[in-house]
């Protein structure tokens, strides 16, 4: 395993918001309530800052602490999507929180904490490390997604996401013993080393009981089926921010696991998995959208089209090339931003309305126009109808797995899609073709919530218009694995 | 003409107005529609140099523009114009200020977003017509969804949810596979040559072979057939039309349903010539089908707009037929007749909507005696109806003719039932007319309805002027498709030959192992 060798370069992201996690709940605890304000703006701040380190040290290669840590471009990556969700996170949370949080600094060192766990799990060369980074970024969003303390349901779905996280991060765990039991190591770049060594003579017993148990544990994250009943009560009851957050980055920080086990650890079984994950995908995202279809919540109703995405993000995955892959990643982006921005408009709705349902949203559109514009662009970016966004990620997704012969995956994946034009439409339907049931009252927008709005909202535009740029970077980020 | 990047630049054009407009006063509502008719009259006219310095003696395409896009997957920013796209280009150009004009006074609420959806359906429709690279003809073709379905679903009558909803789901449906075919083409023919691409004319050069032609085929068809409509797909065309205002129905009757027949001939026909010809007996008796049906149920409409509607669908039907006949004459036929379609029936929906401006009603029943009562209005639905069922002399006439002389080439049963269209048409629309014009005056109501005001005869007079020059003159149309349709009908028929040729060979080889 060689020397010791500590190298603090490829932690340096996670230090730092680390650093500012700590410093917020200083700060926080020192401050009076009444004049909390500007912590998430610090919080913005440590996050971009991260994000400034990580960009330069994009393109290196940083092997540290005894081979578990490595940093590479497919970390740096996922390192900016994570910091992205985080910093438009923060800078939304603003005026949502305020007066229903009483401690916000604990709110944002939170973020901060679970983003420097998700940045451990992508950069982990090490099961150990990896299942420190998930328990790291899990505990700290239970305890976000709580965090309205004088509202029952966000009680509830702390309470069911960490008793259903729980059980997931434990069953992880025993097939994380499973294999320690056959290769005798949890490092992921030895298990590749000595993978045919071990199975020259077929795949064993625990092998293959392991990588199933951590599997699932994934799917868990992922939110796929079979495991992904918890998610849309529990998006429902966290706090709209907290739920763009789990719907974007976790769901990103749980792919990078995807990638990380999955293509580095266990890449000799990942064949075996291609046609499971190809089942797996069809059933999410035909579930997801049909059920998302019943839906009368807009937060509910886009909980189960966050399964419906994991679902064509798994049939990129499935695809196993350059292009599939690199499309996850592209689409992780892309629904990152769309996502965060079309739960910010529910959550300033949700503020004037205190209420997510369809109906309250009659007749919007014109009287906000501004939110109403963002909204059509978000929605119609989630439906994958150009020039946005989704539609790129969508297509950079259907090419992959045509390229791998995956045609039929393809077909249920654009019907699929065009099924989901009913419902994200229907939003716009309530907000510019029906009438206002109630008066419009104004709604409180804060200077930072329109930054991040108009960031999300150029964001989809420009990635859609000008897609190549992006993913070139994306494709050749995984391209290590080719 | 060289080095302007003019098609770009009437494409785009529409979009710089959408700025202006952003910046202009919601309330000033005048002030925006003088503003998004000027630039639409500008587009109009900056598009007519297309029209004039195109060179009618070379059949590829012209004005071409090309930028790398995407450069990993081979997709580039591909435009040009051939004989076969020019016209309907130029037709878009003309009907936009004309619908900006009609609703007038039709729109009175959010009438800023109104005319930002005209504009940007205005460039998807543009880019659709141009584009020669297969993503970018698809980004454009579900462009021109997002403004239409707020053009339906916002100004759109009593049951406008339901309709936009239906238009946009079955777009979607048969775009969506579409975009799986154009996938699988891309990689099958990469994988044969090398070059990775979604150019067009590249593909043009690379035809699968049947088995793999036969299913792209029914992708493509199966989403154009949902636009043109053909029957049984035409389902959504009805409830689109009756409940989209005036200058939606304009635009979607005058272009977004040749988007439909165009995408077949340049690229359901054009890419898979063999699938084609294997199921022309298939399309041929949809059309026929959709011909009469449509006129049929056209008949017993007791709603105008609903009656002019189901005349699309008899008159999509005959242009379909023109198209599979696959000879010159129906080809330009069914081309001219796109245009001719796009006219009349663009005009009828705007007298349609006049009259419901007037009389908020449009049933027949409603009506009848209005000729002594509004005398211009009288005169120019007289001959805006006549257009529609193919008089001598007006536009109509020409397109029916050339689809009807090319069917009966390929094929004389087909003519003779599609030339039934001629006989329904005239029958419903006459009765039509009869029935609101003339007769006496049952409602108290229709005594005190106003004439054409100046605004409404001026968008008039340029479409009827149109019905003449096209009717009289048609040959200053005919030949600038001359040589693109040549071309194209070389190509196919290339292709057809050759594989019968194959066969045959095939067949002497077993016959000669025995």
């Amino acid at each position: 395993m060689g020397e010791l060798n500590i190298n603090f370069w490829s932690i340096a992201p996670q230090l730092v918001l680390i650093c500012f996690g700590f410093l917020l709940m200083l700060i926080g605890g020192y401050t009076k309530v009444s004049k909390s304000g500007y912590l998430g703006q610090i919080s913005a701040l440590g996050i971009a800052l991260a994000f400034m380190v990580n960009i330069y040290l994009f393109g290196s290669r940083k092997l540290g602490f005894s081979n578990i840590i490595l940093f590479d471009e497919l970390v740096g990556i996922f390192n900016a999507i994570f910091f992205v969700s985080g910093f438009l996170v923060c800078l939304l949370s603003d005026n949502y929180i305020e007066g229903k949080i009483k401690h916000t600094g604990e709110y944002y060192a939170l973020i901060l904490f679970a983003i420097a766990g998700m940045s451990f799990m992508v950069s982990a060369l090490d099961f150990l490390i990896l299942f420190l980074g998930l328990e790291m970024m899990s505990l700290s969003i239970y305890v976000l997604a709580g965090l309205f303390k004088q509202s029952e349901r966000s009680i509830e779905s702390a309470m069911k996401y960490f008793l259903l996280g729980s059980f997931s991060t434990a069953i992880f765990l025993l097939g994380v013993a499973f294999l320690y039991g056959a290769f005798g190591t949890t490092n992921f770049a030895y298990m590749l080393q000595h993978f045919t060594k071990y199975f020259m003579d077929g795949k064993s017993l625990p092998l293959l009981m392991g990588s199933a148990l951590v599997f699932s544990g994934i799917v868990f994250k992922i939110a796929a089926v079979p495991f992904h009943m918890w998610t849309p009560d529990v998006y429902e009851g966290a706090p709209t921010t907290v739920t763009a957050f789990m719907a974007t980055a976790v769901k990103a920080a749980a792919f990078s696991m995807l990638f990380r086990v999955y293509l580095l650890g266990l890449r000799g079984v990942v064949v075996d998995y291609a046609g499971i994950i190809a089942y797996l995908a069809v059933f999410t995202m035909t579930l997801g959208n049909l059920s998302a279809l019943a839906q009368k919540s807009v937060k509910r109703m886009l909980a189960y089209s966050s399964i419906a995405h994991a679902g064509y993000l798994l049939v990129g995955f499935t695809s196993l090339n350059q292009i599939g892959l690199g499309a996850v990643i592209f689409y992780l982006i892309s629904y990152a931003l769309m996502n965060i921005g079309a739960f910010a408009i529910i959550s300033f709705f949700e503020k004037e309305t205190h209420s997510t349902e369809l109906n309250h949203l009659s007749g919007k559109g014109f009287k906000h126009p501004f939110l109403g514009f963002m909204m059509v662009i978000f929605m119609f970016s989630l439906a994958g109808v150009p020039p946005t966004s989704g539609f790129a990620g969508k297509f950079y997704i259907f090419t992959g797995a045509i390229q791998s012969g995956y045609v039929s995956l393809a077909i249920i994946g654009v019907l699929n899609s065009a099924i989901s034009a009913y419902y994200y439409l229907r939003v716009l339907v309530y907000m510019y073709f029906k009438d206002a049931e109630e008066p419009i009252s104004n709604i409180n927008i804060s200077a930072p919530q329109v930054v991040a709005i108009l960031i999300s909202a150029i964001g989809v535009l420009n990635i859609g218009v000008l897609p190549g740029k992006l993913f070139d970077l994306t494709i050749k980020s995984v391209s290590f694995l080719f | 003409m060289q080095g302007i990047p003019i098609i770009s630049i009437v494409t785009f054009f529409p979009l710089l107005g959408v700025l202006i407009l952003f910046m202009i006063n919601k309330e000033n509502e005048r002030v925006l529609k003088g503003v998004a008719f000027v630039i639409a009259l500008i587009d109009f006219i900056i598009s007519l140099p297309v029209l004039f310095y195109f060179n009618e003696n070379t059949p590829g395409f012209q004005f071409t523009e090309m930028y790398v896009w995407i450069e990993r997957l081979g997709i580039s920013y591909f435009v040009g114009i051939d004989g076969i796209s020019l016209l309907l280009f130029v037709l878009t150009t003309f009907l936009v200020p004309i619908c900006i004009l009609c609703s007038w006074t039709y729109i009175h609420k959010n009438v800023r977003e109104f005319l930002i959806c005209m504009l940007v359906l205005e460039t998807g429709m543009l880019g659709a017509f141009v584009a020669l690279d297969l993503f970018l003809f698809y980004v454009f073709w579900e462009l021109m969804l997002i403004p239409m379905y707020f053009i339906i679903g916002v100004w759109g009558g009593q049951r406008r949810i339901y309709a936009a909803i239906k238009f946009v789901l079955y777009t979607l449906f048969g775009s969506v596979l579409m975009l799986v075919a154009i996938l699988v083409l891309y990689f099958y023919v990469g994988s044969k040559t090398g070059d990775y691409t979604f150019n067009l004319l590249k593909l043009y050069e690379n035809i699968p072979p049947y088995e793999v032609q036969i299913w792209l085929f029914a992708a493509f068809a199966l989403s154009f057939a949902i636009k043109v409509p053909m029957f049984p797909l035409h389902t959504w065309l009805p409830d689109a039309h009756v409940e989209a205002p005036t200058a939606g129905s304009v635009i979607l009757a005058g272009v977004l349903l040749k988007m439909g027949t165009y995408g077949f001939i340049r690229f359901a026909m054009g890419l898979f010539p063999n699938a084609t010809q294997a199921s022309i007996p298939f399309f041929v008796a949809l059309s026929i089908i959709g011909i009469i049906y449509g006129a049929l149920v056209a008949m017993m409409q007791p709603d105008v707009k609903k009656l002019v509607a189901y005349s699309s669908v008899s008159h999509l039907g005959a242009v379909m037929l023109g198209l599979f006949s696959l000879n010159r004459e129906g080809i330009e036929g069914g081309i001219y007749q796109m245009l001719n379609h796009g006219l009349s029936t663009g005009a009828l929906f705007i007298m349609i909507g006049m009259l419901y401006e007037r009389r908020h009603t449009r049933l027949i029943a409603d009506f009848g005696g209005l000729t002594k009562q509004i005398p211009v209005f009288a005169a120019f639905f007289m001959v805006v109806t006549l257009s529609s069922i193919g008089l001598p002399g007006l536009n109509g006439f020409i397109g029916e003719f050339l689809i009807f002389a090319g069917a009966f080439k390929a094929n004389t049963l087909w003519a003779v039932l599609g030339v039934t269209s001629v006989i329904l048409s005239a029958a419903y629309m006459l009765w039509m007319f009869q029935r609101v014009m003339y007769g006496p005056i049952v409602h108290e109501e229709n005594k005190k309805i106003k004439d054409l005001n100046l605004r409404e005869i001026m968008t008039m007079v340029p479409i009827v002027i149109m019905f003449f020059v096209m009717g009289l003159y048609p040959n200053y149309f005919l030949r600038k498709m001359h040589l693109s349709v040549n071309e194209f009908l070389n190509r196919y028929n290339k292709h057809v030959t050759m594989s019968i040729e194959n066969k045959n060979i095939v067949n002497e080889q077993v016959k000669g192992g025995k």
